[in-house]
């Protein structure tokens, strides 16, 4: 199989902006608003694999990144979106992929980003009754 | 109060009962529990707790350098230590676009393989275990050892390797290693056919697993599993062929799959997997030219997003690590494939039978070290 | 993290060898031999000093070590890996659980002082902070052989009588019965 290239991805989210990390492997950045679309038309496309749903505490704002590939090889996308970092929240992606709820469990524990859409959100990883969200940078123990 | 007993003994919720199957228990390989609601011996709803081992490596892994960062990954998956080094190794050389010398890549295939081979073991081992074969339980800690002794000679630990490093490995091979390898695989090999004399071909084993159905292939899929337990639903999909990385587009092997993603199917899979890691490791000695075995690396990695992925025995192994330009890196991010596996328990457990619960968790092969990280 | 100081760690004879019976030689002998072994693995030490010498190669059967699945049956608790705030509580439950004289050891650097995670925000520092530990042995992870080894530095301890105990003090939780002897 050939090579993608920046174009190839940029069919498939006409509003993100595409960076190549490495071989095969993009960076998308899009707008909060397209982040349920994005997923469908990716898995549309093919990119039918969800690896991980997860996010990165930037500090002034917090980003989302969800992370899929073609099962048969030959491309992996990691799109992220940038969202409100004292208020959290982003549509889930458990109506696109069943297995986005487990991601989204351990995201909302380690991160405490909620994930709407999701029903059964708890923490995963740390006790029920555990404070904070060690993953966040500003986190003390 | 009477009463309230009265109207919950008629009402439906009598004939069900919750079990707590964890944290301790010798089926659950590591302190995990699943809470199991059944009716009669029908399973009717499943709920899987874990973090009882959260050791926060990712949080570890920001207060640490580059350097310092593979040691502590191998004790992420105790049983194929490895290749969870090599997925940040390749992450990190992502990055930094670090070239890696043609003997380190073979070193690194011989390396994995030989793990991979020694995690087959022990899930031969604790499988026998969980279904009451103990047989196989002493059969695959005897070859397991031979295996370790192998990946000893190279790395100088059993278990927790410290063995890959950005840039090649460690150490290049002792002398007499080819001998040793060879010895040893032999050794593996000569017994693999008792192991299917005595699973794959046995009636009793047969009639244990041949009829608990874990997934089919689309439901695999939307689940996200990755590695022999989605070829075992009979898709042929293996990041070592399909994406491959260091020199695996160059070798011969073989990627065996299932037909229904049965358990059995699943045992089917990983016996075949370890005779083409045997077959891969032949080549790979046979091939390995001579010349350095590690680069010099920068210290770390230019601002820049990665993500590395590595077909560990369990699934896909993967690195997402963000790197701000500091000697530290500012996000590391672990994809478990056990993780998706034993998460998606709730749904493929609904409709079994309690017996067949301890066989499902055997097939899927859980490693609680990477799961609660 | 606070756990330390709720309990106080004593060392209490339980037999005076110098002054034995000859039942009492014969229970203390019998106890040595017979150290049933609670199949609990946590982390990496289970592969190493649970399976490993359980199976053909170094089969600690020979010293009376038996692996039994319920705590109920077993007299020896060995700690293979680092202990959570979450594991904190089921572990004293087990612990609680083994009928006297039972005896912990704590394999690897994990059990012993938290290890590599020490200071982490969830892993307490060390297996001793929740239930006492009898036998220490370092590695990460200890080769079976560590195990064999601390398994007869164990028999020894036995020979001599001591157990170690860790009490909740009394103006703690709620009275617990502390009869733990057998």
């Amino acid at each position: 199989m050939s090579e993608l290239n920046v174009e190839d991805i940029k069919k498939i989210l006409p509003y993100a902006e595409i960076y190549k990390i490495y071989k095969n492997k993009f960076y998308a950045k899009i707008p909060k608003e397209n982040w349920i679309d994005s997923a469908r038309r990716l898995k549309e496309a093919g990119f039918s694999l969800l690896i991980t749903v997860t996010g990165i505490d930037r500090q002034n704002f917090m980003e989302v990144n969800y992370i899929c590939r073609r099962p048969e090889g030959n491309g992996l996308v990691i799109v992220g979106t940038q969202i409100d970092r004292r208020d959290p929240r982003i549509p889930s992606l458990v109506n696109v992929w069943l297995g986005a709820h487990f991601h989204e469990r351990e995201t909302f524990d380690l991160l405490g980003i909620y994930f709407e859409g999701n029903l059964d959100l708890r923490r995963i990883l740390l006790p029920e009754d555990w404070v904070g969200h060690p993953l966040r940078k500003d986190y003390k123990w | 109060m009477v009463n309230d007993q009265q109207t919950s003994l008629e009402s439906k919720d009598i004939r069900t009962l919750t079990i707590n199957v964890g944290p301790q228990h010798p089926s659950t390989h590591g302190p995990m529990d699943i809470v199991v609601t059944i009716e009669g011996e029908t399973i009717i709803g499943a709920d899987v707790k874990l973090g009882y081992i959260h050791r926060g490596i990712e949080k570890l892994c920001e207060l640490r350098n580059f350097f310092q960062i593979p040691v502590y990954l191998n004790r992420l998956c105790y049983v194929s230590g490895m290749f969870w080094e090599y997925g940040f190794v390749k992450a990190v050389e992502e990055i930094m676009n670090q070239k890696v010398p043609e003997r380190a890549e073979w070193l690194r295939v011989i390396a994995c393989e030989l793990t991979r081979i020694a995690s087959h073991m022990i899930f031969f081992a604790s499988f026998g275990a969980d279904v009451g074969n103990l047989t196989l339980y002493s059969w695959g800690i005897r070859d397991r050892d031979r295996i370790i002794d192998v990946l000893e000679l190279l790395s100088g630990q059993r278990m927790t390797f410290g063995y890959f490093r950005v840039g090649g490995v460690r150490y290049d091979v002792p002398v007499g290693f080819e001998d040793n390898i060879e010895k040893s695989l032999r050794y593996v090999e000569s017994h693999l056919r008792d192991y299917e004399r005595l699973t794959v071909e046995n009636p009793v084993f047969i009639a244990r697993t041949e009829n608990i159905i874990l997934a089919d292939s689309s439901k695999a899929l939307e689940l996200g599993w990755t590695g022999p337990l989605l070829r075992a639903t009979g898709l042929k999909r293996d990041l070592r062929r399909d994406e491959p990385y260091a020199v695996y587009d160059t070798i011969d092997f073989e990627i065996p799959t299932g037909k229904r993603g049965s358990v059995l199917d699943t045992f089917y899979v990983r016996i075949e997997e370890v005779k083409e890691s045997i077959k891969i490791v032949r080549q790979a000695i046979k091939r390995i030219p001579s010349g350095p075995f590690q680069h010099r690396a920068l210290l770390y990695p230019p601002p820049g997003i990665g993500y590395a992925h590595v077909e560990d025995s369990r699934g896909e192994c993967g690195y997402m690590i963000v790197s701000d330009g500091s000697p530290k890196p500012y996000r590391v991010k672990i994809r478990s494939p056990a993780y998706v596996h034993v998460m998606s328990l709730p749904y493929i457990l609904k409709g079994l039978k309690l017996a067949d619960l301890y066989a499902v968790i055997g097939a899927i092969d859980p490693c609680l070290g990477e799961i609660d990280r | 993290m606070g756990i330390n100081n709720i309990f106080q760690d004593l060392r209490i004879k339980i037999v005076d060898p110098k002054k034995l019976s000859f039942v009492d030689k014969l229970l203390v002998w019998s106890r040595r031999n017979s150290l049933w072994l609670l199949v609990f693995g946590i982390k990496c030490c289970a592969i190493e000093d649970l399976m490993v010498p359980g199976a053909s190669n170094y089969d600690f059967e020979r010293f009376g070590v038996l692996p039994r699945n319920s705590p109920r049956q077993c007299d020896l608790m060995i700690i293979t890996g680092p202990i959570t705030h979450k594991m904190s509580q089921p572990l004293r439950t087990l612990y609680e659980q083994m009928a006297e004289p039972r005896y912990v050891i704590a394999t690897g650097e994990c059990s012993i002082c938290g290890g590599p995670w020490k200071g982490m925000y969830s892993v307490l520092d060390g297996a001793d902070q929740v239930i006492p530990v009898d036998v220490y042995i370092p590695g990460c992870p200890p080769k079976p052989e560590s195990l064999i080894e601390g398994i007869i530095k164990l028999e020894e301890k036995i020979l001599k009588g001591e157990v170690r105990r860790k009490f909740l003090p009394p103006t703690g939780l709620p009275q617990l019965k502390t009869d733990w002897r057998c």
